[in-house]
């Protein structure tokens, strides 16, 4: 884009955005906030003094939160703690989400950065392999593979990795399309650099912000899509307890106790919003408006 | 016309691809398929294996199997589920317009909603109103659908006992009472599809409002109601005609989750029966379904896009 193209409001806009980039919002330090406490919290959950996560309390059936210093939280239908339900579920959804994506990140940037610089046959054949694998719905493929293969968190982190590998490889190959002709390449090729080191040096770091803006995106859609799984009871198996399991168990006590399942549900909207807000920051940051489709 | 015959060959190979992993879905069984298959109806003898493997062909070698499969499903014939006997193109078709109905009350809903707030919206793009709007979409695209079915079971049917909490009334017993069995899984779906719908159709809308001809019209002095809505809409359209025609293909699979929430016998309900009692050549047959659904939508929504926009035709 060309600065005389701009016209005098989109200008403004411009300069205002640049003003807001310098200094961090406060919703990202409170999204910050909240990731980092519950990345805590599953880190050490082993030694804070909360019960066992899977070991019933017959005495507290369904305990109403904030009634009880034992059950913060409360109880859910088995009389379970749900606070430390809460925090166990959050190391599956952490888990599955980071772990899935770390795994299209890899392999979906080394596909799209490869299609996309050197074009031709490879550019084709990889085209043709992403829409063919997109064009199975990510939950319904999760679930056929699930169904196939039977549920684990394997099953979980690796379906939804693969699945999630067609969308990175598309916006690297995209971005990696932007910057591929740019005359900095062009001089990394007129002094003999070989091409593999174009790509790891040139190529790699201009187009990591836009994946990783992108990465940060996926997390919170691997973390709704293990949420859905374990609705379905598709995902990791009980006793392990994850948010969407928390929820469909919740489900039967929705008129007596509604808390049962609002407390994963809130959790999840939270930490998801918090992921969303924080992926917001990151691509406006590195302004990738643009580079990816 | 070079455009089109490219798109028509894309799609081929794409449906190709996505017919032959589709097929080799049942090879992901660990072991023998067959006896997998076999061990659904119960007894497992060398008699049953045999006439299963005869059944689907498993003796052939493989890409005659895959010749059989693809024929026969492009003539309607999925197969027979193993677990009813009932074929499975017909199960599909029986599950089918509940979830249809579903999908284009969403969308119906979602637009009724969203083109309203985006033209009120777009012109006044630096207002305190246009912030909570963009608030208020990118918090409706953080929560799952499956949360606001839950929440909406909850407050509609759970506290204020407006509506019924799950079931499913088929058309056939009147159009109220159906779309109102319907109220809850709608407000679900339809969550995500306004916030998307309100974005796109505000972004196109205020660039169209920066064309020169919306200042010509406003220098007439055209109402600021009748320039948005008789100058300003139809051109700010493509954009938005192309999500909503992907969503028809990504919805038809999407609302799995909130089909068993809203206990409402659709597809998503169908694959999950399936997928419980193994009823494998039942989930091929779906998983087909949803794939191909996908893909023709993606393929029409490029065509509309074409035919509705002439911009697209001369800038390639």
């Amino acid at each position: 884009m060309t600065e005389s193209l701009l016209t005098p409001t989109s200008a403004m806009r411009i300069a205002r955005r640049g003003r807001r980039r310098r200094r961090l919002p406060a919703i990202v330090v409170v999204s910050m906030v909240w990731l980092g406490l519950l990345v805590a919290l599953v880190a050490l959950a082993p030694v804070l003094p909360l019960p066992d996560p899977a070991t019933s309390d017959y005495s507290a059936v369904r305990l109403a939160p904030f009634v009880s210093i034992d059950h913060i939280l409360g109880t859910d239908n088995l009389g379970r703690d749900i606070l430390s339900r809460l925090i166990s579920g959050a190391a599956v959804s952490l888990a599955v989400g980071v772990g899935s994506v770390a795994i299209a990140v890899v392999l979906g940037t080394a596909m799209g950065a490869v299609a996309g610089y050197f074009g031709g046959i490879a550019d084709r054949v990889m085209s043709w392999a992403t829409d063919i694998l997109l064009a199975f719905p990510s939950l319904i493929a999760l679930i056929a593979i699930t169904s196939f293969l039977g549920p684990s968190m394997w099953t979980l982190i690796i379906g939804l990795g693969v699945v999630s590998i067609p969308m990175v490889a598309r916006v690297a190959r995209s971005a990696t399309m932007s910057f591929a002709q740019r005359d900095f390449v062009s001089a990394a090729k007129a002094i003999g650099t070989p091409e593999g080191r174009i790509l790891r040096r040139e190529i790699l770091p201009n187009i990591a912000p836009t994946v990783i803006s992108f990465a940060v995106t996926l997390i919170a859609i691997a973390i709704v899509a293990e949420g859905a799984m374990s609705f379905l009871g598709l995902g990791v198996p009980a006793p392990q307890a994850s948010w969407g399991g928390m929820m469909n168990e919740g489900r039967g006590d929705l008129r007596t106790a509604p808390f049962i399942v609002m407390a994963p549900a809130i959790a999840m909207c939270v930490t998801l919003l918090a992921i969303n807000f924080v992926a917001d920051w990151i691509s406006r940051r590195f302004d990738s408006r643009g580079s990816h489709v | 016309m070079k455009d089109f015959a490219f798109r028509i060959a894309h799609l081929v190979v794409v449906l190709f691809g996505v017919s032959v992993l589709t097929f080799l879905l049942i090879r992901l069984l660990p072991g023998d398929p067959a006896l997998s298959i076999a061990a659904t109806s119960g007894v497992v003898d060398p008699a049953t294996l045999e006439a299963v493997r005869e059944r689907l062909g498993l003796n052939l070698p493989i890409w005659e199997q895959y010749w059989n499969w693809i024929t026969n499903a492009l003539r309607g014939d999925l197969g027979v589920s193993f677990r009813s006997n009932q074929p499975i193109s017909a199960a599909i078709m029986e599950h089918l317009p509940v979830t249809l109905h579903l999908v284009i009350m969403s969308q119906v809903v979602s637009l009724l909603v969203a083109v309203p707030v985006a033209l009120y919206v777009a012109p006044r793009s630096d207002r305190w109103l246009d912030r909570v709007v963009a608030g208020v979409t990118f918090a409706l695209q953080a929560i799952p659908n499956y949360v606001l079915a839950i929440v909406g079971v909850l407050v509609f049917a759970v506290t204020l006992g407006w509506l019924p909490a799950i079931g499913y009334v088929p058309l056939s017993r009147g159009f109220w009472p159906s779309t109102v069995s319907l109220i809850i899984p709608t407000f679900a779906i339809s969550a995500l599809l306004i916030a998307m719908y309100i974005r796109v159709l505000r972004n196109s809308m205020i660039e169209t409002l920066q064309m020169d001809y919306m200042l010509v019209g406003k220098s007439l002095g055209y109402s600021r109601r009748r320039l948005l809505w008789n100058f300003g809409l139809k051109p700010s359209l493509p954009p938005l005609v192309t999500v909503v025609g992907l969503n028809f293909g990504i919805l038809i699979g999407a609302t799995v989750v909130v089909e068993v929430i809203g206990g409402i016998r659709g597809l998503g309900s169908l694959l999950l029966s399936a997928i419980s009692t193994r009823d494998y050549l039942m989930v091929q047959g779906l998983v087909l379904v949803f794939a191909v659904a996908y893909v023709v939508a993606n393929f029409l929504a490029d065509l509309i896009h074409l035919a509705i926009d002439p911009r697209v035709r001369v800038a390639r």
